[in-house]
């Protein structure tokens, strides 16, 4: 299982807003406000530029209007997402959240160039907010985050991390484990994909069920955690049940590969989801 | 040489921790023999953790040459060499380098005392008379005085000639003292010139004079190994040549005979003695020859306690992973059909699910839920601390984990070495078991070893209630046990430990809460002795009752403790707690290692009749995976509870028993082990009311079994469940797969063709046979003069809303009216009396059996007999398929294959409206009927048949790919066959699907499928036919049925040799598939050989039936 057991949440605990000063990036402080709050953390709110703006002008470059003693605001220079990948590692960040686009807002891509290239190359959680009508406001309280599980035990390396994060958000868990033909089953000691054999499947399929949960999804803490199976592709697999089930969250564990034909659940989620998306890479994916 | 042993039992009953002894003479005939042999075994005992001290009057150099030069390994920092008469002693370090360990300095007066006295008794000799006397002053600590310069080296085997001509030389040279006067004069000068603690000794040729003797060789052995390993005096044995007197002398090795040892020990001497041995010590006249079968004695039985050398016998998970740990748990429970306890941590570790299972105890959550097995006290709970804290298997202090399961023995060895955050290390060892000789009994070993460090130590060991395993019992927990009314008997079945409170134990009494049956779990555990203050004390609460043993340890110093649990029920006695109590005082009054033999017994014994032999390593461990679960999950002493479909290995089933036990686990005991087999059918026996209550609530007549079955029979499948996608759905099979009315009904008759049990026809076959052929008959629906079964769901359960004439289940039907008609016959004619009350209790009508042969004869079965056509037709060319049932040929036919790979069952994935209207079968259901219907089908039709089913079958059950391969290999499709056995011996073992518990059906099938297909054994009530057919893989295979009294070995050769021996006494019919059946006598042994591109008949052979003698007469 994961080693990581930093605790994501409570005093000390942090939450990352990159901000470009545009109107498009500033649509995700609601929901980096709502996850700093339910995380007990400290919200670092930063703008990356080399020319140095007063502390006291950053609110108003970057649109944000109402402060507050858990917010603090930085600029910080570098190349941007060189510079908030460090800014975020130096605060030991639980999270970053952030528009899916900024100044050059372009809505029929995916995302914009830094959304892009900022979740290829952390292993942080980056929760993203697509500019939608209707985005998170800083009272925002998610009930449901959906995480969809292949059942190999690289998945589960990593999931915990956003399942402590669900944890610390008071937030209930649908693991989605998709069933699809032509798929390979995962690999790897451990590894778990549906069930092979149902001899009796009013028996084997909670039994499964049971097992699934307790190999990936084992957890202490208040959540609840409930396993869905559902035939299908991956994609509209997740997209539906969020939309009928209400979940406010869907959480992907990913290589970290954005390029080519790769990542097609990540960018057909990401592009389509109703709900902010939390991306976590697989440790040292690229 | 077995014999010289004689006087001396305890070399093949005792594990000896320390062997100590001497050397020339006694492990070698003299120092110039070649030791190659001692020490070859002297090398495996090392490894098998023994201490071995060579005590020795020689000089290091002498054993480091002859013996030490030869052993290599890690395992030699285990030997010491107790060199130089008591003044040395040298071990090895982990490289092998020597290591000085102890070592007596003489100070420069005690060098020229010994000097002195040398030279005065030399002097008085030889101024006595003319015998030359020489000195020989290189020896540490000692000067010896030879009297016979002129012999250098003579041989022990000629002491007395040695003996006479010293005395002759002495005499005749005018020293009338002899060498018993050379013996005095030198006592003498040693106490006059002041020596402290002088040891004078001789060996005939030398008077020696020193100031240490093998009693320092021996009081090393108990300070360093013996105190600080904690091993007891008993665990040591002492060997030499010498204890006895040697030409008046006190033997050389009758120094290792000290008071310290307090006749604990156990001293063998292999010497002449002609004077005799000592009180005490156990006289194996034989030489070397005999020490060293004496050792090996030892190495077999060391080798006993570990786990097999046959790695075909275990199953090995090392390390541990949080993520397959149920699924681990699951592959290596143990049990004896009484019970099954899960292969988990004692320690419980959170990622476990622990649970011991007991057959037929069930309960119910509420007053209208099923039953379900119910999860009892977990017997296995301890916990160890280290300074108070407490060990865990966590990935950052695991420093090395195995879990060994011996599947030829029945026993479980857990090897665990923990570091601390401190670099404390501790290593610690498990066994357990369940008894299989006496299945209430369960034992567990636990060995503790600080290895780096001195601490204070602690175990927990007991009886842990399970927290949140439905459904809850009413538990009573108690510390302590009442005394027995005897103290002497207390006394005497009390620990020999010191510190230890002998009598006291832990008890939980349970009771279920719907179905009342009470429980009783004593435990007692026992430190093995040793010399380590063990502090004992009970404690017991809502979390159950556990015993606690503390002590202090020093490094390198184990402690074992034994813990004995005895399991009764109110099921099968009065008084459970009494009967629990007794049998585990019982238990720890004989010990760990007397159970232990027992269950290896017992393991051997079932294996000797139930073994299944091949030349393929995977093959042989899958087959042994097979094999072992299906005994640890039969009893024969239960016949109130049958075996459920994920044994005791796992709750996911609840405990419920299916038509998998009779269509897929009984076959392998019927031909095994015939006593389980029957017990199995009693238990259908008398759940008979429930069955005939469940037809009659259905509107029919007869018995049709519960689908899900429990103690009582009636019926436990759930009405609904929940599916994956969280829809309500129904659960159609308790209604309507009623094949497994005629499954009992097959299993039966089974039963009693295979084992002549009359008494089991008259007294409970026969009317199981007639009351689910009354069920059959009353269960149909005639129309134009044919007779339909309507409405049911065949083994194929993806066609689940009810399917009309399944062909399975009319087949079934049909064959179980005509055998119930033909039992009703035999009981007339050769059980009259006990027909008549038979009759007189079923109300029998004397017209049933014509109308149960009309219906048979006029059952409807298939399209292909109505002339339709389309059988034919879907068949392509030749002999028609049949129709899986009425309407099946019309269903839209998927072509499974170019599915390719999916995750997740394909039912699911299709959907199940279309899987519905679909061709697509879940498992063997047509197929099933290949096999057991053979003779009815005829071959076109079941290659047809097979042809047709096996690319629409997507194997969705565990039960259909062996079933599969059976019909393949009696096709002769051997590759097809192979891959379906691989596929179904590792349902368990490599898919990770067994974490609620292992498939113990699956693997029943495994074993028909290599039986009854690779083999090509048919039975009937004429005889048995054999006709293999082995794959590839395998040159050979051997197995044994159990046949009307006499066990079958065959043993086949691939394309060359078909050995059969008859053990017992009778006669029997056996054939060649497709020839005719041949007398065969108890007693002699028979050959078929493969020419002309088949089996030859048998003809009368010489000798015994064995893998290994086929292996032979390979070579």
């Amino acid at each position: 299982m994961n080693t990581n057991r930093k605790k994501p949440a409570g005093n000390g605990a942090a939450v990352v807003l990159p901000l470009d000063g545009s109107r498009t990036a500033v649509r995700a402080f609601g929901a980096a406000r709502a996850v700093t709050r339910m995380l007990g953390a400290r919200l670092h709110v930063i703008y990356v530029s080399e020319k140095p703006v007063p502390a006291a002008e950053l609110p108003r470059l970057l649109h944000i209007e109402a402060g507050g003693g858990r917010i603090r605001f930085h600029q910080i220079s570098g190349e941007t997402v060189s510079a908030i990948i460090r800014f975020a590692v130096g605060v030991d960040a639980s999270m970053i959240v952030m528009s899916s686009h900024g100044r050059t807002h372009n809505t029929r891509q995916m995302a914009g160039g830094v959304a892009m290239r900022l979740i290829q190359h952390t292993d942080i959680p980056v929760m993203v907010i697509r500019p939608r009508k209707q985005v998170p406001g800083a009272d925002w309280r998610p009930r449901r985050m959906l995480v969809p599980h292949d059942g190999s035990p690289v998945t589960a390396g990593e999931v915990e991390q956003i399942f402590n994060l669900a944890c610390a958000m008071e937030v209930d868990i649908d693991v989605l484990h998709v069933g699809m033909i032509g798929a390979r089953p995962p690999v790897g000691v451990g590894a778990m994909d549906g069930p092979r054999y149902l001899d009796r499947p009013h028996y084997d399929w909670p039994g499964w069920a049971d097992e699934f949960l307790r190999r990936f999804a084992a957890r202490p803490g208040e959540s609840k955690v409930r396993l869905i199976y559902q035939p299908g592709e991956i994609v509209d697999a997740a997209l539906d049940y969020a939309a009928q089930n209400r979940d406010d969250v869907i959480a992907l564990i990913w290589h970290g590969m954005l390029g080519g034909k790769r990542a097609a659940s990540v960018k057909g989620i990401l592009m389509n989801a109703e709900v902010p998306v939390l991306l976590k890479r697989i440790r040292g994916g690229t | 040489m077995g014999d010289c042993m004689e006087g001396f039992p305890e070399a093949g009953e005792r594990l000896f921790r320390i062997l100590a002894f001497d050397w020339d003479g006694t492990a070698v005939p003299d120092r110039h023999a070649d030791a190659r042999r001692v020490a070859a075994v002297l090398q495996q005992l090392l490894k098998l953790d023994v201490l071995v001290a060579v005590i020795t009057g020689t000089n290091f150099e002498n054993i480091d040459r002859q013996l030490c030069s030869l052993i290599h390994g890690t395992h030699k920092r285990r030997l010491y060499v107790c060199a130089n008469r008591g003044s040395e002693v040298f071990g090895f370090d982990i490289d092998g380098n020597v290591t000085l360990l102890f070592r007596r300095e003489a100070t420069p007066d005690e060098n020229r005392l010994l000097d002195r006295i040398a030279q005065a008794v030399k002097s008085d000799i030889e101024s006595l008379s003319s015998v030359g006397i020489n000195i020989i002053y290189d020896r540490l600590n000692r000067r010896k005085v030879d009297l016979i310069p002129e012999w250098p080296d003579p041989p022990k085997s000629r002491i007395d000639e040695l003996m006479a001509r010293t005395e002759a030389r002495l005499k005749q040279g005018g020293y009338s003292g002899g060498i018993h006067g050379a013996y005095e004069l030198t006592l003498h000068y040693a106490r006059r010139f002041g020596l402290k603690n002088a040891r004078v000794t001789s060996d005939v040729k030398h008077i020696e004079v020193g100031l240490t003797d093998k009693s320092d060789s021996i009081r090393w052995v108990i300070s360093q190994l013996c105190y600080r390993r904690n091993i007891p005096f008993r665990n040591m044995l002492v060997g030499g040549d010498e204890f006895g007197n040697v030409a008046g002398f006190e033997g050389s090795d009758s120094h290792m005979i000290v008071p310290e040892l307090g006749g604990d020990s156990y001293i063998v001497s292999v010497g002449k003695e002609p004077d005799g041995v000592p009180p005490g010590v156990t006289h194996l006249p034989g030489g070397p020859d005999c020490f060293i079968s004496l050792l090996e004695r030892q190495v077999a039985l060391h080798r006993l306690m570990l786990p097999s050398e046959d790695v075909t016998a275990l199953l090995v998970e090392n390390g541990f992973n949080p993520l397959r740990e149920r699924e681990v748990e699951s592959l290596l429970a143990v049990g004896n059909g009484y019970l099954g306890t899960r292969g988990s941590l004692e320690e419980q570790d959170p990622a476990s699910s622990a649970a011991t299972l007991l057959a037929g105890v069930y309960d119910r959550t509420s007053r209208e839920s099923i039953e379900e097995l119910v999860v009892v006290p977990d017997w296995l709970y301890t916990r160890i601390y280290v300074n108070n804290i407490q060990l865990t298997a966590g990935r950052q202090n695991l420093l090395e984990h195995r879990r060994v399961l011996d599947m030829s023995k029945g026993m479980l060895f857990r090897e665990w070495r923990h570091r601390d955050r401190e670099n404390r290390v501790t290593r610690i060892r498990f066994i357990r078991f369940a008894s299989l000789a006496d299945p209430h009994l369960l034992v567990e070993r636990l060995v503790v070893v600080p290895e780096n460090y001195s601490g204070k130590l602690r175990v927990e060991t007991g009886l842990r209630i399970c927290e949140g395993c439905p459904p809850e019992l009413t538990v009573t927990a108690a510390a302590g046990a009442e005394p027995p009314e005897d103290e002497a008997a207390r006394r005497a079945a009390g620990s020999a430990s010191a510190g230890a409170e002998p009598e006291s134990g832990v008890r939980v009494s349970a009771t279920t809460v719907h179905t009342g049956i009470a429980l009783a779990q004593r435990q007692q555990s026992r430190p093995a002795a040793g010399f380590i203050n063990m502090r004992h004390s009970t404690a017991a609460g809502g979390f159950g009752a556990i015993e606690r043993w503390r002590w202090r340890a020093a490094a390198g110093q184990p402690v074992t403790i034994d813990k004995y649990v005895s399991v009764f029920t109110s099921r099968e006695s009065t008084a459970p707690d009494r009967e629990a109590a007794a049998a585990t005082e019982r238990l720890a009054g004989l010990g760990f290692r007397p159970l232990a033999l027992q269950q290896i017994g017992a393991w051997r014994d079932r294996l000797a009749t139930a073994a299944v032999t091949v030349d393929d390593n995977d093959s042989q461990q899958w087959l042994n995976f097979a094999l072992y679960h299906l005994i640890s999950a039969g009893n024969p002493h239960d016949e109130r509870s049958s075996i459920s479909a994920r044994a005791l290995t796992g709750s996911i089933y609840k405990g419920h028993i299916f038509w998998d036990a009779e269509m897929f686990i009984l076959p392998f005991f019927i031909f095994t082990h015939p006593p389980t087999a029957r017990a199995m059918l009693l238990y259908r026996f008398h759940t008979l009311a429930a069955a005939r209550e469940n037809a009659l609530r259905k509107g029919y007549a007869g018995a049709l079994f519960a689908w899900e079955a429990t103690g009582g029979g009636e019926d436990m499948t759930p009405a609904a469940v929940v599916d994956p996608r969280g829809e309500i759905v129904p659960v159609l099979s308790g209604k309507l797969e009623h094949h497994i009315s005629a499954a009992v009904a097959w299993g039966a008759w089974s039963y009693w063709n295979a084992s002549g049990d009359e008494g089991f026809l008259v007294g409970a076959g026969a009317e199981l046979l007639i009351e689910t052929a009354r069920f059959w008959a009353s269960r149909v629906t005639e129309v134009d003069g044919s007779f339909h079964i309507l409405g049911v769901e065949g083994p194929d359960e993806y066609h689940d809303e009810g399917v009309d004439d399944n062909y399975y289940t009319n087949a079934m039907a049909r064959w179980n009216l005509r055998r119930a008609a033909e039992v009703v016959e035999r009981l007339k004619r050769l059980h009259p009396d006990e027909w008549q009350l038979l009759a007189a209790k079923l109300g029998f009508d004397i017209g049933e059996p014509q109308r149960w042969l009309r219906v048979a004869g006029g059952m409807f079965m298939g399209a292909a007999d109505t002339g339709s056509g389309k059988s034919a037709s879907a068949a392509g060319a030749g002999a028609a398929p049949v129709e899986q049932f009425r309407g099946y040929f019309e269903l839209e036919d998927i072509d499974v294959s170019a599915f390719g790979s999916h995750v997740g069952p394909l039912d699911v994935l299709l959907g199940h409206e279309r899987t519905v209207a679909s061709q697509v079968v879940k498992q063997a259901d047509v197929v099933m009927a290949l096999y057991l219907l053979e003779e009815e089908l005829g071959a076109g039709a079941i290659e047809a048949s097979f042809d047709y089913y096996e690319p629409r079958t997507v194997h969705g059950s565990s039960l259909s790919p062996a079933i599969h391969g059976l019909v393949a290999a009696r096709l002769g499709r051997l590759e097809n066959a192979w891959s379906y056995f691989s596929r179904a011996a590792r349902i368990d073992l490599a898919h990770g699907n067994a974490a609620g518990g292992i498939h113990v059906a699956a693997l029943g099938g495994l074993w028909q499928q290599v039986v009854m297909g690779f083999a090509g054994v048919r039975t009937s009530r004429e005889g048995v036919f054999v006709y293999p057919h082995l794959p590839e893989r395998w040159g050979t295979m051997a197995f044994t049925l159990a046949w009307r009294g006499l066990q079958l070995r065959f043993a086949a050769e691939r394309g060359r040799r078909l050995r059969l021996e008859l053990a017992g006494e009778g006669e029997a019919m056996v054939g060649i598939k497709g020839l005719e059946l041949q007398a065969m006598t108890g007693g002699r042994s028979y050959t078929a050989f493969w020419q002309g591109g088949r089996w030859q008949a048998f003809s009368p052979a010489e000798g015994a039936v064995t893998a290994a003698g086929i292996q032979e007469d390979k070579a």
